[in-house]
């Protein structure tokens, strides 16, 4: 196996416990900072060259959330690493008894190309801020980005103990042949589910986010400006490349037409008149994933846009309407800058079509009535929800960021991530005394002792009235 | 008799106990902090139900293994709402759960008890909701290939890598309780008669076929000849001289692991026991001494009444050893040196720890059980199972109306906004101080007005 040395490489190092003491893992996430701070151009340059992602977006959705993160991490890393001391019970109240944080050892991190720095740089803090040793996988289809992370990233880390791998399909599926501790992979979900079965075979637990097809839920009862600006701006943002963009959009037949002028207002302030000429709207990242989404077109009719350009892998911000729930545009994840509006009666059939499809990653719902929020809330399921808004809930590095079913499996972003790469061990430190105690449990079994040993351990169930 | 009560339904009363009690606090939804951005907004982290759970059981402790998981699945995701029922076997992550429906699936080598879930949990449970699935490999591996919402495995490794392998298909989420050797560590600095009371105790129970029962012994070679008399002598006290008629000690379950286990005796030394009586699976509390870490008792999880104590000069070595090989379910020191403890601790990894004592970690409901590596993924007891059967939602509930600062996201972008896009980002608003600060104002202001509307 070509990667059998790289990893066993790590593996001696990680036995050998260089990444555990805190101050070398604050040593290693400080310099991702210096990183993030001292190369930001050529950040900005490569994302540039692999799909024209504009310098604004750069900013706040590759380098800003990350040092976000990173700070976060920074600040309570300490009180992350402390062993969590638990409620005891009578029986071993003079005892200690703890969580202790372990890393797992070796992690392997598989990034996308989508936002290649964020998906990659992110969990990695997690894997770090752990304790553990890391191989990152950066994504082979944004290439620009893919060197950056080879030449300059690696270059602030500790050599002995991470490593980049550029690899395709075939050689990604050799390196997932080895042994990791644990596998961390962003991408869709049918290669989600290879990375599971390779991880099967050693035990490797995994945290898969994947994706799927939001839903946006617009009620009747909305401002309808304000909602046309959030739902556009979440959707054509990094045109359209993002898990978390708003699919799709489930509205009234009176709403449709009401959001249709609005939507075209809001692209219009967005992007200008001619959105291939602002420079704040993406490109698609390559040929195979323009020609995928440029099919999705033939769906419904453009109401706003649908105009291309091969040559740009340019695909102008989308509405389509008169979509029907069989069309092509609503059989896959879009990953693209179309939006389609879907008619339905009201909210009972938007929350029926919802849940008649694959659990999304997100979910959104518009409305000025809080109780239609927590309605569709109550009666749906999904990785997160949004209300109001798209996509800012996976801002918050307090709030877990995952996916269900098939949008994912485990979560991160702030302490969860921390968490997510720890193994959670459970400690109990008894001392050599009070064995006279311990002769409860002991054969020979005596049916007396029963009342004792239960009233030791037993939790009761509280009395079901309380005093006010 | 009184250890299946001791052993297997004391725990299940307290995790009962505990899960009626503590279910609302478990169930609410936690609130988080919030950035400056969003300040005016709500953001909370919402438990909901995973919906279809499946959980296969083991023989070892048939009822415990069953009982526990499934108290976990039901109590899991929101509480008010199990009662409509909408979550029916196939539909159920069809539609939006009301709370998790759980197939059983009980060990079929245990029998008896397999027979008895089966009878009797749908006198007390909605079987359409909590049905129970009997059968062997053929009708385990049928139901297998149906997508679950979770599964929860308890039992071998070799079958844990098909139960993940089988889940990965329908990316199904999984806790797997696997098992492996979990070592033993006694110091010389230490109270070496309670040590091996104890010891003996989580040993011999259930006739060694206890996952987290201390597998083999490590220590220095000056002490392993004390350690047997002392071993000895506990037996005694807790058995007997004739342990074959005690009634406080088990069999092996059945003729095939009772095969299994006595192979692992050849070559060996054995300083006490190695008695076996086919008939009726009986294996003799047995220890092995000067066993090499090569040894054919040294490659797999022992799970029978055997314990191989293996020398090493030091606490290095004995680390090193565990290194060495598959990461353990439980991990055991006994030491008078609290120093020795931790580093023992630190540099090794492992399901779960208890010092200076065996087993007792699993009857803390605090703390989360589960192993590490081949020993397992995921871990339940208490709110542990609690989590491990919800979702946790995270929920963002914005302002349709305050327009203002969102206008700094949006595009056109500028040198500007990305300054301010970044303060309102990396900033945490803390509530704590300036809370307290403006609530005794307000009071003052309060107090004032009230006084002024007196005069």
């Amino acid at each position: 196996n070509p990667y059998a040395g790289l990893v066993s490489g790590l593996r001696a190092a990680w036995l050998a416990g260089k990444t555990r003491p805190m101050e070398y893992r604050v040593a290693q996430l400080e310099a991702l900072g210096r990183f993030l701070d001292e190369k930001k151009q050529d950040i900005l340059v490569a994302l540039a060259s692999d799909m024209r992602k504009p310098s604004f977006e750069v900013e706040i959705s590759e380098i800003s959330i990350c040092r976000s993160e990173l700070h976060h991490t920074l600040n309570n890393l300490g009180s992350w690493m402390k062993d969590e001391h638990v409620e005891k019970n009578l029986a071993i109240q003079l005892d200690s008894a703890f969580i202790r944080k372990d890393p797992y050892g070796v992690v392997l991190i598989i990034a996308p190309w989508n936002y290649p720095i964020h998906l990659l740089l992110v969990p990695l803090i997690g894997a770090i801020a752990a304790g553990n040793c890391v191989v990152m996988k950066p994504s082979e289809i944004s290439k620009n980005a893919e060197r950056l992370v080879v030449e300059t990233l690696l270059s602030y880390l500790d050599k002995d103990c991470f490593a980049v791998v550029t690899a395709g399909v075939e050689e990604t599926t050799k390196l997932l042949e080895n042994k990791f501790d644990y596998i961390f992979f962003t991408g869709v979900p049918s290669v989600g589910r290879t990375v599971m079965m390779a991880a099967g075979k050693h035990l490797t637990p995994v945290t898969l986010e994947l994706g799927g097809k939001n839903p946006c839920y617009v009620s009747d009862d909305c401002e309808v400006h304000n909602v046309a600006r959030r739902v556009a701006w979440g959707r054509f943002f990094n045109a359209g490349q993002t898990c978390v963009a708003p699919d799709y959009i489930l509205c009234s037949a009176e709403m449709r037409e009401k959001l249709l002028p609005a939507l075209r207002e809001a692209i219009a302030e967005f992007y200008g008149p001619n959105p291939k000429e602002s420079p704040d709207f993406a490109r698609i990242v390559g040929d195979k994933q323009f020609q995928r989404v440029r099919a999705l077109l033939g769906s419904g009719r453009a109401a706003i846009g649908g105009q291309v350009d091969e040559q740009e892998r340019y695909i102008a911000p989308t509405v389509l309407v008169d979509v029907r729930p069989e069309d092509a545009v609503m059989r896959e994840e879009i990953f693209g800058p179309v939006l389609p509006i879907l008619t339905v009666a009201g909210e009972d059939e938007a929350v029926a079509f919802i849940n008649a499809r694959e659990r999304p990653l997100a979910l959104y719902v518009f409305s000025s009535s809080q109780k239609v929020l927590q309605r569709v809330l109550e009666h749906t399921s999904s990785g997160g929800f949004c209300g109001n808004d798209t996509v800012m809930h996976m801002t918050l590095p307090v709030l877990p960021f995952g996916g269900i079913g098939h949008s994912g499996l485990g979560c991160y972003h702030g302490r969860f991530s921390f968490d997510t790469f720890s193994h959670a061990r459970a400690a109990l430190l008894r001392a050599a005394g009070r064995e006279a105690l311990n002769a409860v449990r002991y054969p020979p079994y005596s049916a007396r002792r029963l009342p004792l040993l239960r009233a030791a351990t037993e939790t009761r169930r509280a009395p079901a009235c309380t005093v006010l | 008799g009184p250890n299946a009560y001791g052993h297997e339904l004391l725990g299940v009363l307290g995790e009962l106990a505990l899960a009626t009690a503590q279910l609302p606090a478990w169930a609410a939804p936690r609130r988080a902090k919030r950035n400056l951005l969003t300040l005016r907004d709500e953001a909370f982290v919402r438990p909901e139900p995973l919906g279809l759970v499946l959980v296969i059981g083991a023989w070892n402790y048939p009822f415990v293994l069953v009982m526990q998981p499934l108290i976990g699945a039901i109590a899991a995701g929101g509480c008010a709402r199990r009662a409509a029922g909408r979550a029916a076997r196939g539909a159920a992550h069809r539609a939006a759960p009301a709370g998790n429906a759980v197939v059983v699936k009980p060990s079929e080598v245990s029998e008896h008890t397999a027979r008895l879930l089966a009878d009797l949990l749908p006198k007390y449970l909605d079987p359409e909701l909590y049905p129970v699935v009997t059968g062997g490999v053929t009708e385990t591996t049928e139901l297998l290939t149906h997508r679950f919402d979770h599964i929860l495995y308890t039992g071998s490794t070799a079958v844990g890598k098909i139960v993940m392998a089988a889940a990965a298909k329908h990316l199904t989420p999984v806790t797997l309780e696997l098992g492996g050797k979990s070592p033993c560590y006694i110091d010389r600095d230490c109270d070496l008669a309670v040590a091996c009371r104890r010891i003996t105790w989580g040993k011999y129970m259930n006739c060694g076929q206890t996952c987290i029962a201390p597998d083999y012994i490590l220590c220095d070679p000056a002490i392993q000849a004390q350690v047997v008399e002392n071993i000895k002598a506990t037996l005694r006290e807790f058995y007997g001289d004739d342990v074959k008629s005690s009634p406080d000690y088990e069999r092996i379950i059945n003729k095939r692991h009772f095969h299994r286990v006595l192979a692992l005796l050849e070559g060996q030394k054995v300083a006490h026991g190695g008695e076996a009586d086919e008939a009726s699976c009986f294996i003799a509390p047995t220890i092995l001494t000067d066993v090499s870490p090569d040894a054919k008792v040294m490659q797999e999880e022992i799970f029978g009444p055997i314990l191989p104590i293996v020398p090493v000069k030091s606490a290095d070595e004995a680390i090193e050893l565990i290194n060495s090989r598959e990461k353990p379910l439980a991990l055991y020191v006994f030491s008078n040196n609290k120093k020795l403890i931790n580093r023992f601790i630190s540099e090794t990894t492992s399901g779960g720890v208890t010092a200076n004592d065996v087993i007792m970690h699993f009857f803390l409901s605090s703390l989360p059980f589960g192993g590490v590596g081949h020993s397992g993924m995921g871990a339940y007891h208490g709110q542990h199972s609690f989590d491990t059967f919800s979702h946790h939602r995270s929920c963002l509930i914005k302002d349709l109306k305050m327009e203002g600062t969102n206008k700094l996201r949006y595009p056109p972008g500028s040198h500007k906004k990305v300054a301010w896009a970044k303060f309102f980002l990396l900033k945490r608003f803390q509530w704590g101080r300036a809370g307290l600060v403006a609530l005794v104002l307000l009071g003052l202001v309060a107090a004032v007005l009230i006084k002024v509307s007196l005069a």
